[in-house]
């Protein structure tokens, strides 16, 4: 089967008649054309195409397109104009020698952020779940509220969180007297803006988190619980050897897309705090394009936040999987 | 219905009821009366279309498109249909997205910002040609000096300019009477100022402030001035001005310093507050000046009318005037003009370009703006304009205009006291205001370290955007 291959590729480099040459090839053609894997293959492709299509007009060609931007300098209508290596690399890594930190300290800023929403939209939305298994009357309506926050949008949760932190409305004015902030908002003073809007974030993470955490629990078969109880397991000894281990497939699922979300981070910042000078790396890029014109830079920055996403996803499967019971 | 729907209906009414109180709370922050936009005159048949891309919003954006109607109305050749582009920085980013494609507009209002930027597309006609040809430079000798220098740039008039104002500082004259201040000597230093807003700023029986001196606010704008006010550059060779490139900004020099050490100055001395960066900032320092809760503020002189209103509709008995921009001792430099100016793209027929330079030579008449400055606020660009009955009934209803014009001609032109050019103006004033910002959050320990962060970031995208255009 392999020697069909090389027959075809030897071919045209062998001083035969043309017209027999075509003969062989043509045969060689047809006999790899009706192995059925090759068929599979091209069906499979067709019936693949449109997908493949989308994909890579919009998802792959604006992927490499971004790789070749980042190795430039742009001018201002967005074309590359000279060739810049790695340069914009180094320097958002602070390996340049500039000595100069603000994109590798707003990528620390953005894991804080990160360490601000997921545990605890992780363990709130769990513990609502498992207050939402409780069967008392009207437990429907608790589950809808637990739920209320993914029927609103990024943006509509942004616009009311800006109100309750504007100093106008009054409504953190005790918050903002409490820690005793130089600054009429939260948002106005840099240590206590990242919290600020990470408290909005959970706030608005906790719907999804809810409803799959529930699910999860939910699909916990309950032979497992009853089989334990008449072992004398307490509450929490159920919790601990049966919800848990159980719900950890949707945990870390969770956990990994919790993390991808809250690194890429973009409508609350720009809602919140668009001004402020310390702020998460996406935020940094959007300037980087939209304030500064350096389109080239933005590429690098969204390349660099790329490979930091696809590290971290894989350091999560690789620690936390080991604890994952799938069942 | 079920008992569960019920409760479940109730508490979405709770839910609807607490919404509906905090959107009444907004509505009573912004306080912004709702402007209903100027319709367009309907185009004539036959008319040729002149696009024409504007960036003021609001009652402005309401006056361009009457001077639009006005000109619509006065003639049936061309038409030009006046397309509002959100805001000026959005104008230039639009015309940036169409350079590859060719979508531009015939006709644009650009932020002096932009110039540079504007020139480098190499899409531009600069509009001297078109007043040559004409024989119409008596047109330019009778511009506002200060105004006409803004767009002159290596010796050409590259854009017509078209709404122009300068900066001041605002002053409470009924504090100011009551403190002891003559709000009528408009020539003020900075230590004078300082003890304007010490004298300005009352505390309650308990020691709590309820009138700062001053309002503080972030903006790129008054440094420029600042260092035009004392003949200094923004940056080198000659602010960019004389026909090389801006190579350098060099803000970070004695007068940037002495600027931002003056401001953080008061506010560490508890005589001013500072209310964030410009947009947000400048919104809260204004609404405090005209509720009498700071008795100075920074501001443009186009700004006077909204002052004027929103001090009367909050009652607290503000009057307000205005002083020159503070400076040393002996100092008795010109202000800068800011503003915006009519570009005249290549793109479309020459029939359009033709149309757009009809159009601009209908905003220059005298006429015209005297109708723009009345209506506006902004610095008529004619002389002339001034000989308009409607011009002069205008100075007269508002004295406060009369001291911006006396600034800005305090001294002759120098390429110091122009606006500097440069293809990163935007992004410069951002990295200047953050750094200003931080400064004054407690991010750096001086001024000076602010300031030379802030311009060590201009130049490197200087030298970046220099380097794209070949320069």
């Amino acid at each position: 089967m392999q020697d069909d291959l090389h027959i075809s590729a030897s071919l045209p480099a062998a001083p035969s008649s043309s017209a027999s040459t075509n003969t062989v090839h043509l045969r060689a053609l047809r006999r790899w054309w009706v192995r059925p894997r090759t068929r599979d293959l091209f069906i499979a492709l067709l019936y693949c195409s449109p997908a493949l299509l989308v994909f890579g007009l919009f998802t792959y060609l604006p992927f490499f397109r971004a790789v070749f931007l980042s190795l430039n300098v742009t001018n201002q209508a967005g074309q590359a104009v000279a060739f810049n290596g790695l340069a914009y690399y180094l320097r958002i890594l602070n390996l340049d020698g500039s000595g100069r930190t603000e994109y590798l300290n707003s990528i620390g800023t953005s894991f804080g952020f990160m360490l601000m929403v997921v545990p605890p939209v992780t363990v709130i939305s769990l513990g609502l779940a498992l207050l939402s298994t409780v069967k008392v009357r009207g437990i429907q309506i608790f589950r809808t509220i637990f739920t209320g926050s993914i029927a609103i949008s990024l943006a509509s949760a942004g616009v009311i969180w800006s109100l309750l932190y504007n100093p106008a409305t009054k409504a953190t004015a005790w918050l903002v007297d409490l820690l005793q902030i130089p600054t009429p908002s939260l948002l106005g003073y840099g240590p206590a803006a990242i919290p600020a809007v990470a408290a909005m974030t959970v706030w608005s993470g906790i719907g999804f988190n809810f409803i799959l955490a529930l699910a999860g629990i939910q699909a916990i078969p309950h032979d497992l619980y009853e089989t334990a109880s008449i072992d004398g397991a307490g509450r929490w000894a159920r919790f601990r050897h049966i919800t848990l281990p159980l719900l950890s497939p949707t945990l870390l699922f969770l956990v990994i897309i919790g993390s991808i979300g809250s690194l890429q981070a973009f409508t609350q910042f720009h809602l919140l705090m668009p001004d402020a000078p310390n702020t998460v790396f996406v935020y940094l890029t959007y300037r980087a394009f939209w304030y500064d014109n350096r389109y080239g830079l933005a590429a690098a920055m969204s390349i660099v936040l790329f490979a930091i996403l696809v590290a971290l996803t894989i350091l999560q499967y690789r620690t936390l999987d080991r604890r994952v019971h799938y069942h | 219905m079920k008992k569960a729907t019920v409760f479940a209906l109730a508490m979405l009414l709770v839910a609807v009821a607490a919404l509906t109180f905090v959107s009444g709370s907004t509505t009573a922050l912004a306080q912004a009366p709702t402007i209903t936009p100027v319709p367009p005159v309907p185009k004539p048949e036959g008319a040729v279309e002149i696009t024409f891309w504007y960036g003021l919003g609001g009652n402005l954006g309401n006056v361009v498109q009457e001077v639009v109607n006005k000109y619509n109305s006065s003639q049936s050749t061309y038409y030009v249909n006046a397309v509002f582009q959100s805001s000026y920085d959005d104008t230039i980013n639009t015309i940036n997205a169409g350079l590859a494609s060719g979508n531009l507009p015939n006709l644009a209002q650009i932020f002096e910002a932009g110039s540079q930027r504007m020139i480098d597309t190499g899409r531009t006609i600069p509009v001297q040609q078109f007043f040559e040809r004409d024989g119409m430079m008596d047109v330019i000798d009778d511009m506002e000096p200060a105004v006409r220098a803004n767009y002159q740039i290596g010796g050409t008039l590259w854009s017509a300019p078209f709404n122009s104002s300068t900066a001041m500082l605002y002053i409470d004259r009924a504090a100011a009477a009551a403190a002891g201040i003559n709000p009528d000597e408009p020539m003020v230093t900075f230590d004078q100022v300082a003890d304007y807003a010490r004298a300005l700023t009352v505390k309650d029986a308990n020691g709590n402030t309820t009138r700062y001196g001053m309002g503080i606010y972030g903006e790129g704008w008054f440094l420029e001035q600042i260092h035009a006010v004392h003949d200094a550059f923004m940056g080198t060779p000659n602010n960019g001005r004389a026909g090389e490139r801006m190579t350098e900004y060099t803000y970070n020099d004695a007068v940037g310093v002495q600027w931002v050490e003056f401001l953080k100055g008061l506010v560490d001395e508890g005589v001013a507050v500072y209310y964030g960066q410009a947009g947000a900032g400048q919104t809260a320092s204004a609404s405090a000046f005209a509720n009498g809760e700071v008795a100075m503020h920074w501001a443009s002189i186009a700004s006077l009318r909204g002052l004027l209103s929103a001090a009367e509709s909050a009652g607290k008995g503000v009057e307000v005037g205005v002083l020159y921009l503070p400076r040393n001792e002996g100092v008795t430099g010109k202000t800068i003009v800011g503003g915006a100016s009519l570009w005249i793209t290549d793109v479309g027929t020459t029939d359009q370009q033709e149309g757009a330079w009809d159009f601009i030579k209908f905003a220059l008449t005298p006429e015209i703006q005297a109708f723009w400055s009345v209506n506006t606020g902004y610095i008529p660009v004619r002389m002339a304009a001034y000989e308009q009955a409607e011009m002069q009934a205008g100075l007269e209803q508002y004295p406060q205009f009369q001291v911006a014009l006396n600034q800005l001609r305090l001294t002759g032109i120098t390429d110091a006291n122009t606006a500097h050019v440069s293809g990163i103006f935007v992004p410069y004033r951002t990295h200047y205001v953050a750094a200003f910002d931080q400064y004054f959050t407690g991010g750096y320990a001086s001024a000076q370290e602010a300031l030379d962060a802030a311009v060590a970031t201009s130049n490197e995208l200087l030298a970046e955007y220099n380097l794209t255009v070949g320069g």
